[in-house]
C-alpha cells in the first residue's frame, strides 16, 4: 500500500490506525485536517478539493520519504480528500508511530506543514451568499 | 481537460508568459511552480517535443 494516498471517498480513521499498530511503537501521534464552517470572516457551507493527481501522489510520497530520513519514526501514513465535503468531514489524516512520542510529535508536524505548502491541492470554498472561491494563500 | 497543442517554445518561461497573456492568468511567474511530465522542475528545465507542462498556483490543500 502507498503511505500516501489521495480519496475521493470518506477517509475511515479508524481503519488507518488500526493498520499503525506496531509492537515496537511507544507512541501514535495523528492530525486529522477538518472542514470548519468559516474562513476570513464568512460563514462556509461546504467545500471541494481538486488534486493534480500524478503529481500530488509523488510529492506526497517525497514528503513522507523525507520525515522518515529526517525522524527516529517507525511508520508515517498521509491521505487526502478529493471531491465534495461537508462541514465536520476530514480532510487530511496524518498518522505517525514512533518509539518514543517526540520524533512522532515533530514527524507529524513536518508532514501535514509540507503537505499543505507543497502538494498540487486546491480548495474551494462555498459560501453562505452562494458564492464561491478557490483557495490561494500566497496570491 | 482542455488541451491545447502548440509549437516548442524557448523556455518554460516564455511559455508561462505567453499563455498568461493569452489567457490572462492571474498569478505572476514567481508565485507559480512549474511541473515537466508529472515532476516538479525547475525554471531552467529544457522543453522537450511532447512533454506535458503543468504550471501550479499556491496549492490550499489540508
Amino acid at each position: 500500500m502507498k503511505k500516501f494516498q489521495i480519496s475521493g471517498q470518506a477517509i475511515d480513521v479508524n481503519s488507518l490506525k488500526a493498520g499503525m499498530q506496531h509492537d515496537q511503537a511507544g507512541a501514535f501521534i495523528c492530525f486529522e485536517g477538518w472542514v470548519r464552517n468559516h474562513h476570513d470572516g464568512r460563514t462556509v457551507q461546504a467545500l471541494g478539493y481538486q488534486a493534480y493527481a500524478a503529481l500530488a501522489k509523488t510529492e506526497g510520497e517525497k514528503i513522507l520519504a523525507e520525515a522518515c530520513e529526517q525522524f527516529k519514526i517507525l511508520d508515517v501514513v498521509c491521505v487526502h480528500r478529493t471531491g465534495d465535503l461537508a462541514i465536520g468531514d476530514c480532510a487530511v489524516w496524518v498518522g505517525v508511530t514512533a518509539a518514543h512520542r517526540d520524533a512522532a510529535f515533530a514527524a507529524c508536524r513536518f508532514v501535514i506543514d509540507e503537505v499543505k505548502q507543497r502538494v498540487p491541492i486546491w480548495k474551494k470554498e462555498r459560501y453562505e451568499d452562494g458564492s464561491s472561491d478557490w483557495l490561494h494563500p500566497t496570491a | 481537460m482542455d488541451s491545447e497543442t502548440m509549437e516548442r517554445p524557448a523556455s518554460l518561461t516564455a511559455l508561462y508568459e505567453n499563455l498568461k497573456k493569452k489567457y490572462q492568468f492571474k498569478f505572476q511567474l514567481a508565485h507559480i511552480r512549474v511541473a515537466v511530465d508529472g515532476v516538479f522542475v525547475s525554471w531552467q528545465h529544457e522543453v522537450n517535443d511532447g512533454s506535458e507542462v503543468a504550471f501550479i498556483p499556491p496549492v490550499s490543500g489540508g
